[in-house]
């Protein structure tokens, strides 16, 4: 394949700040059960001694140069989709329903970790259906639903398995996060990059705006209950009140077979900056300015409904608070595989970066 | 008809409606003209910052305050302060539209809606790209009839596009931009019978409206706040925040509803030119209504009323949740033709609303 990519080939981050990439994609934290995320938060931003907090429903907050400019909210939801126990019947199979949006088909034969009560620790277990020689033509045509899948948690009887699990506990797809591709490849696969992704990139954002003394107050936010449409990201805004909102979130690129229909979007050419609806035009258009005058390549997309992300909730938060959207193109979005290539990743937070230092220049020492 | 006499004025000989208000306001001059500027001012959900400059500089001639909020709601006081209350009256400036997704191979232009379209309506229309250079005519193609396999199909967004007259997808790359938001080419028109034919009549009519009643209503003793609200065809997300910000004792959504004088088999009754329509239903407070029927009942103003069992599909849902709760209700503009470019409406039956919401604003509380 020939080398689509406009960026340079240097490695995109420190080693500590690849590392808690790392770490933030492993914690398992479907939406509800976030607590272990916005820990994790909160664990690297006390690295770079930024303040931290977390609200009432577990959103975590992370603020530097506190005072010093216009207040900039940096939004990354750090819940990821999942399966949660919806019962447990007496041959020890437990049925399961849904955390977020899943394509089905993916499921069967994944192994899962159980976020266990029972034993307070987690467990594994996996997902199964009817076995394809026992499923007559039709079934085998049709897609499976959740409802057709149990959880197997290598219990011999209903009590073995209630010893192991309670309902209502929540379960993630049992994968590391691994590099893919040859020796110099930047790309990662990983559950959970919907949406750990952009909560590592709004607090590189804080703390690089921190090192850089940039005259904002940054906040990076890492939002809770996004993918079940709870909208963790409202309550926070209405909390903080910020001059300006970034939502950072991950979007489906056209370069798989059968999305082209998503133009010219491509993994590794760039964060892509949406232009929409439920976007504040005049801060969009602030964004590509500083995507534009730093020379970072970026790429547009329009949404001209909603954009299935955190800033259909910031936008109408309060008073309102003007809002842009920045995403890191990802490939098979929630799934066990999702792809993205870190230059991406790090091109996303020198652009934000650019567009914090542009609005703190233009609004000294006052809101906007 | 009636309540004018003009069924007993036996001399009239022109066949011409008689207007049936016969009140005092009469929108003409500057008036109609800033309504005229404001339906013709491209700006679908997202993008309003153009109709919201209209607004602006129309209100701060007479305005105590015109304050832009952080997601682009027009906020038009009048007796800033009053000691008698603080009331609300909202109407949407945001249109239904379309945004650029993405050029293709061939030069040709793919877009999404902004806002419910039914997509046979702008087949063969011309629109305007508002670019960064400026306003870009393009024409709405699909493949004609000739070429199609299927021609009962009604069509959806991955049937039509835009063509801008280019040869090749670098020539349009050049002219616009992903996400450059799009309108229908068409300008406002003036029936003799002072009906108006226009796109955004959904919902510049109400924000025109709500901006009157508040100029009417200066020198009284209550603050009235015209609000201009945007992003309402998206889901009626501006006017959320907005009243949240505004902060009303209680609240009147101005907006345009169907209508049942035009073929059909329709389940209530709404006609153009027999006054503005007044809701009475789950999301709107009765008070309000009532008070609306006193007062029209009082002035000889003509109304019909509309019954809504859940959603009233106005801002009225979002404002009736936004802070605290406001008490809210809703005043119609019976309109033809609704999310197209030949939305249809009586001048009269703005007049009338304009009569009505500034006699409401004011009363005694």
């Amino acid at each position: 394949m020939p080398n689509d990519v406009d960026t340079p080939q240097t490695p995109p981050f420190e080693p500590s700040a690849e590392q808690f990439l790392l770490e933030l994609l492993d914690v398992p934290a479907p939406s509800g059960f976030e607590d272990a995320a916005a820990a994790k938060f909160a664990e690297y931003a006390a690295t770079f001694d930024a303040e931290t907090s977390t609200d009432r429903v577990g959103t975590a907050f992370a603020t530097v140069n506190r005072g010093s400019g216009p207040r900039i909210a940096i939004v990354g939801h750090v819940d990821e989709i999942g399966l949660i126990v919806t019962k447990i019947n007496d041959k020890g199979f437990c049925k399961v329903g849904s955390i977020g949006g899943w394509d089905a088909v993916v499921l069967p034969g994944q192994r899962v970790r159980i976020m266990s009560t029972p034993t307070g620790g987690t467990i594994l277990g996996t997902i199964s259906r009817t076995a394809v020689h026992a499923l007559d033509q039709a079934a085998r045509e049709r897609a499976p639903k959740i409802d057709d899948l149990w959880v197997d948690v290598g219990a011999r009887s209903g009590d073995e398995a209630r010893s192991l699990v309670r309902v209502g506990d929540p379960m993630v797809m049992d994968v590391v996060p691994r590099r893919i591709g040859p020796p110099d490849s930047m790309r990662l696969a990983s559950r959970s990059i919907d949406n750990r992704v952009g909560a590592f990139v709004a607090l590189e954002v804080a703390r690089i705006c921190k090192e850089r003394d940039v005259a904002a107050e940054v906040v990076a936010v890492g939002s809770v209950g996004e993918e079940n449409g709870m909208g963790g990201a409202t309550v926070a805004m209405y909390g903080l009140q910020p001059d300006r909102t970034c939502v950072v979130d991950v979007t489906t690129p056209g370069d798989t077979p059968g999305a082209s229909d998503l133009g010219d979007l491509r993994l590794g050419k760039g964060p892509i900056i949406s232009r929409g609806a439920t976007l504040s035009a005049r801060v969009v258009d602030e964004l590509i300015a500083a995507a534009e005058d730093a020379e970072i390549p970026h790429q547009l997309r329009a949404k001209g409904l909603r954009t299935a992300t955190d800033a259909d909730q910031t936008i109408k938060a309060g008073r309102g608070m003007a809002t842009c959207l920045v995403s890191v193109p990802a490939r098979y979005l929630h799934t066990p595989v999702e792809q993205v290539d870190l230059r991406d990743v790090r091109a996303s937070i020198d652009v934000i970066v650019a567009w914090v230092e542009r609005v703190a220049a233009a609004h000294p020492r006052s809101t906007t | 008809m009636s309540d004018t006499g003009a069924d007993d004025t036996s001399t009239s000989t022109k066949k011409r409606p008689v207007p049936y208000y016969s009140g005092d306001v009469r929108v003409e001059g500057e008036s109609l003209d800033f309504l005229l500027r404001l339906l013709d001012t491209p700006a679908p959900s997202g993008f309003e910052e153009p109709a919201a400059e209209v607004v602006s500089d129309y209100a701060k001639e007479w305005a105590d305050d015109v304050r832009v909020d952080a997601i682009g709601n027009v906020h038009v006081t009048v007796n800033k302060g009053a000691a008698g209350g603080r009331v609300m009256l909202s109407g949407h400036i945001d249109e239904i539209g379309f945004v650029v997704t993405r050029i293709d191979d061939k030069g040709l232009v793919r877009f999404e809606q902004v806002g419910g379209w039914d997509l046979s309506v702008p087949v063969g229309q011309r629109v305007r790209i508002l670019t960064r250079q400026g306003i870009v005519l393009g024409t709405v193609g699909k493949l004609a009839p000739h070429q199609m396999k299927d021609r009962a199909k009604a069509p959806t967004i991955k049937d039509i596009w835009i063509d801008i007259g280019v040869a090749t997808p670098d020539e349009a790359k050049a002219m616009l931009r992903i996400g450059d938001p799009i309108v229908l080419d068409t300008t406002p028109h003036v029936f003799p019978n002072r009906r108006v034919m226009s796109r955004s009549v959904d919902d510049r009519i109400g924000a025109f409206i709500a901006l009157e009643a508040a100029r009417r209503a200066k020198g009284s003793n209550i603050e009235v706040i015209a609000m201009c609200a945007t992003r309402e065809e998206i889901g009626c997300i501006g006017a959320m925040p907005g009243t949240f910000g505004a902060d009303p004792d209680e609240a009147i959504a101005i907006d345009v509803t169907w209508t049942s004088d035009v073929p059909g088999d329709h389940p209530e009754d709404s006609d153009v030119g027999k006054g503005p329509s007044v809701t009475f239903g789950a999301t709107t407070r009765a008070r309000i209504g009532r008070e609306l029927v006193a007062i029209a009942e009082e002035a000889g103003i003509d109304i019909q009323i509309s019954a809504s069992g859940r959603a009233t599909f106005t801002d009225a849902d979002t404002i009736v949740r936004a802070g605290r709760g406001v008490p809210v209700g809703v005043v119609s503009i019976p309109t033809r033709y609704l999310h197209s470019p030949g939305e249809l409406f009586a001048l009269e039956d703005a007049e009338a609303a304009i009569d009505l919401l500034t006699r409401w604003a004011t009363r005694d509380r």
